[in-house]
Formats: structure tokens, sequence, C-alpha cells
């Protein structure tokens, strides 16, 4: 095992490599094009980001600590269709997003967040609910992933849980700060491909020093053996079921997503969803056969299975294989993290800032308003760690139960963007009684199936599964069902003027200097 | 991009998205559960390949295409 300055290394030296490396190229780029940095530059990356760049930031922000540690967990737990149902569950709803990228360049090109749109879209009680949806999803993933990040390096080296929360955003506020969205993409690239350099190394390390061969026998040996070398199981299809409607609320109702699509020009926003996905399909699908279902085959034995993909990365190459792992959880971690930031900031800067405190602040204003929003949330992202932590319920659970408090504006948002029958009432309706209706049957489910409410029973396969359906079902009878009773239709044509650019009062002033 | 080539790419994006979920969730795993089928150690090495092969594609693709872009910005 590795010792507590080992950690704070890692953390210094990739810290201060990322901010150095990141804000050259950032500095180059910018200086190459001869743009000023503006509000709008900031916060939507130009709208000019192709395809290659946007894929590797989509996986990128998709790629959580848990798509490491997590994933290895099912491979450990449920064999080969563990990091098959880890993968399929969660790279369809980055596919399935593709679809709302081509609507959103359609119908609101010029907006800078979803929710900018929802109270163009619909009225101003949606945008509000949807807002407190967005904020709510994006504090729950920046915990998660910071949280993650820091129990794994703790665990790894010893190094103060707290001091790790704090000091992990610290590493991409700085760069995210000085060149906002499109720096945070070149970090993202960067560290896209680091993780996959390293997964590369364990891969051909394990079965060039194991055999796949004596994993197989391995796997062969274990009582559990019938299930671990199959497709059919149970097990693996629940797990599977949950993770892909669980995940849907964290990318549909993510800002972070929006985001990348409005950052990529009108050709590039769907295909990159739909190469982002199957690449990132990639990455749990190997991680957790190379670290999880080969752990299993080699009979190595972890206190919990959550915990497998450190031992196993350990296991195969010793103190330099701890580096690699920890390096490449630093990856993951850092470019989930300042996506979560970048989306927080746009929100705060358009939906609230400038939505309600001061509409007619100039691009100036705004660049500082967003660089100091990036600064405070940037800071505050360990506090929400830690409050995480303190609530002392396990990660994996939060990963399973996050779906039942955020899905509920799936529907309501995917089909204000897709569909110009839908509602006002319907969707802030679907949304607001999706969300209670499936809290209510999840801890309905977990009294009848285990007599009691408590987080372990609450933590079940079918409490989580009904749960999340339920939030499904019940938001999607109401947006539908409301639409279809009332026949309003809303005309997405009359979107198109609404979404003013951050810099326009600059441009304008400059036509008039031109003229 | 003019609002026909936008049609025509929702469209096409919304095809290839249903599409590989499809295949992703319902068809891939739907033979390979119902069947049942238990690995033998061929099947076992060729899905081992699978995964390494995927992640060699999906590095390639992550790691050259922003030089390619980067390359062609740079042309014009």
């Amino acid at each position: 095992m590795l010792t507590p300055s080992a950690g704070y290394l890692i953390l210094i030296i990739f810290g201060v490599l990322f901010t150095g490396v990141t804000a050259v190229i950032h500095r180059m780029d910018s200086k190459r094009k001869g743009k000023e940095m503006t509000a709008e530059q900031f916060n939507t990356a130009g709208r000019s980001v192709e395809v290659g760049l946007a894929s590797a930031s989509i996986v990128a922000a998709w790629t959580w600590a848990a798509t490491i540690m997590m994933s290895s967990s099912t491979g450990y737990q449920y064999g080969i269709s563990g990091p098959f149902w880890y993968a399929a569950g969660a790279t369809i709803q980055i596919l399935l997003f593709a679809i709302l990228a081509v609507h959103l360049k359609r119908k609101a090109p010029n907006a800078h967040t979803f929710l900018e749109f929802i109270s163009q879209r619909f009225d101003k009680k949606n945008h509000r609910l949807m807002l407190v949806f967005a904020l709510m999803t994006n504090i729950i993933v920046t915990s998660m992933i910071i949280l993650g990040g820091a129990i794994t390096l703790n665990q790894l080296t010893g190094m103060n849980l707290y001091v790790a929360a704090f000091l992990i955003p610290v590493t991409f506020t700085i760069y995210t700060m000085i060149g906002g969205l499109k720096a945070s993409f070149i970090a993202d690239y960067l560290h896209t491909v680091i993780l996959f350099v390293v997964l590369l190394i364990f891969g051909v390390a394990v079965y060039y020093k194991f055999g796949i061969s004596n994993i197989y026998e391995g796997l062969r040996a274990l009582p559990e053996s019938k299930q671990m070398l199959t497709m059919a199981s149970i097990p693996g299809l629940l797990f599977g079921i949950i993770n892909i409607v669980g995940n849907f609320g964290t990318v549909f109702v993510d800002q972070a997503y929006w985001q990348r699509a409005i950052a990529s020009t009108d050709k590039a926003a769907s295909k990159a969803y739909i190469y982002g996905g199957i690449s990132w399909f990639s990455i749990p699908f190997a991680v957790a056969t190379i670290l999880g279902v080969s752990a299993a085959g080699l009979g190595i034995s972890v206190s919990s299975p959550d915990s497998v993909a450190p031992i196993m990365a350990s296991h195969i190459l010793g103190s330099v294989g701890s580096v690699l792992f920890l390096t490449m959880l630093f990856m993951a971690v850092t470019s989930a993290g300042s996506a979560e930031l970048t989306a927080v900031t746009n929100i705060i800067v358009t939906d609230i800032y400038r939505h309600s405190i001061n509409p007619h602040a100039g691009s100036k204003k705004l660049l500082r308003v967003s660089r100091l929003v990036t600064l405070g949330f940037g800071l505050s992202m360990g506090i929400f760690s830690i409050l995480l932590f303190y609530l002392g319920i396990s990660l994996g659970f939060v990963y399973m139960a996050m779906g039942i408090f955020v899905s509920a504006a799936v529907i309501p948002v995917t089909l204000g963007l897709v569909w110009k029958r839908a509602t006002n009432a319907g969707a802030f309706y679907g949304a607001l009684l999706g969300m209670i209706g499936g809290v209510t049957v999840w801890l309905i489910s977990a009294y009848v199936t285990a007599g009691h409410v408590n987080v372990e029973s609450l933590g079940g396969l079918y409490p989580m599964l009904f749960g999340n359906l339920a939030v499904f079902v019940i938001s999607g009878v109401i947006s539908i069902g409301h639409a279809l009773i009332s026949s309003e239709e809303f005309h997405f044509e009359s979107l198109k003027d609404k979404f003013k650019s951050f810099d326009e009062s600059n441009s304008m002033a400059r036509k008039e200097n031109l003229g | 991009m003019n609002d026909l080539e936008l049609k025509k790419q929702t469209k096409l994006y919304t095809r290839w998205a249903l599409g590989l979920s499809l295949v992703l969730v319902v068809i891939w795993p739907g033979i390979m559960f119902s069947t049942g089928y238990i690995y033998s150690l061929s099947f076992f090495t060729g899905w081992v390949y699978l995964a390494f092969g995927w992640l060699v594609f999906a590095a390639l693709f992550i790691t050259i295409r922003p030089f390619i872009e980067l390359y062609k910005e740079y042309k014009r």
C-alpha cells in the first residue's frame, strides 16, 4: 500500500501539471483565433467544438469514480453479465441524448442552458421546478464524484479524507476559472487519453501475467460458477434494469450534457453523442472485465466487493499498479467534477443571475460573475461531498437511489423539446407528482418486502426497482395524459429570437462604433 | 446548417440512437439471456478480446480524432 505522502504528491503533481498544460494550450488556441475571452465564450466555448473533442468531453463527463469502482464490483459479484449491464445500461442514455441534442440545435440554437429553453417553452412555475431538479442533480452528482475520489484516495494512501475532498476540486477549479468551458474540454481530452492508456496497460498486464485460461478455470471452480459464466444471471439482469432506469435522470436533467450539445457545432452535436456513447461503453466493459471478473477468477478475496478494483490493480502490478490506478481514478474524478462545475456555473449565471437578478448585465459583468461562481462552487464542492459522507450512506446506495429523486423531470423536459403538444400543467405536475409518487412507492415497497423502513431495506433491489419505475410511469402518464386531453399546440418557431447572447450589448456597441 | 438539413439529421440520429440502444439492451443481451448459454473457454477468450479490442478502438478514436480536426482547422 502507498503512504499518505504519495496521495498528496499525486494530487499536487497532477493539479499543477494539468492547470499549467491546460492554461498554455488554451492560451495558444485563443491567441491563434485572435479571440478575446467573453462571457459567451466562457460559458459556451464559442459553440464551435468539433466531433472529436466533444466526444472526448462526453466520455470524460460520464466516467466517474463509480464507473471504475462499481463496475468492477459488479464484475466480481455477478460475473461476465455485470460488466455488460453496467456498460450497456449507462450507455443508452448517452446515445439517446443525441436525439435531444439535434432537437435543441433546431429549436433553440442560442440557448445557454436547458432551463433557459424551459423558461421560454413552458411557464415560470416550470422553470423554477426544473431549476430545483437540475441543481439537485448537479449537487448529488458532484458530491458522489468527489466523495468517491476522496474515499478511494483515503483507502489507498491513508490520506486524510477531508483534505482530499477539498483538494480534488481545487485542481480543476483554477483552469476552469481561467478558460471556462473550452479549457475544461481540453483538460477532459488529456484526462481521457491518459485514462485509456492506463486501462490498456492493465488489460495487457493481467492476461499476459495470469493467462485467460487460468482465469476461466478459476471462474469454473467457483461454487457460483454457473452464474459467473453466463449472461443469463437474474441478479445481473435486475442490476441492469435499475442501472438503465436510474441513469436517465443523471444525463437528461444534468446541464453538463446539454452543455456539450450547446458547445458543439450544429453538425457535431448529435454525432458526438453517438460516438461518445460507443466509446464510453468500452470503459466500464473493459475495466470491470479486467479488474472485476478476473479478480473473481483468480480467487482474490476482498472485504467488500466495492473495493475490488484497487486491490486487483496492485495484485497485477504491485505498487506501480496502485499508482497507475490512482492516476486513472484521478483522471476520472477531476474531469467529471469539472463538467459539473461548468454546468452549475452556467445554470447560476443564466437562470438565476441573468434571469432574476440582473437581466441587463453586459458581457464583462457576466464574465466576472461566471468566474466568481466557478470559484465559489469549486471551493464548496468539497463541503457537499463531506455532507454526503456525514449522512453515512454508502455511495452504491446513492447511485441506485438517485434516479428516484431526479428522474421525474426526464419525461417532461424531453417532451417539451420534442413534442409541440406538451403542456405547462402536464409538465409541472408530472415532474412534481412523479417524484412524490416514486418516493412513496419506494418507501412502501421497502416496508412490504422487509417489514420495516430503514437504509438497509430501502437499498434492496426490488424497492429500488419499483421506486425508479414508478417515477417514470407517474410522470409519463401525467405529462402525456394532460397533453392528450387538452389540445394546446406550441409553435417552436416563436422561440427563434428569444435567446440573447451574453455578449449582445457588446456586439451592438461594436456595430455602432463601426457604423 | 439550415432547417431542412437539421430535419434530415433529426431523422438520421433518432434512428441511430434508438437502433443502437435496442441492440445494446434488448437484442444482444436478450439472445444471450434466453439461450442461457454458459461460456466455453474459447467463447470466454473471444469475449475478453472483444472487451479489449473495443477499448483499443475507442482509445484510438478519442485520441486521434481531435488532432485531425485541429489539423484541418489549422490548414484552413
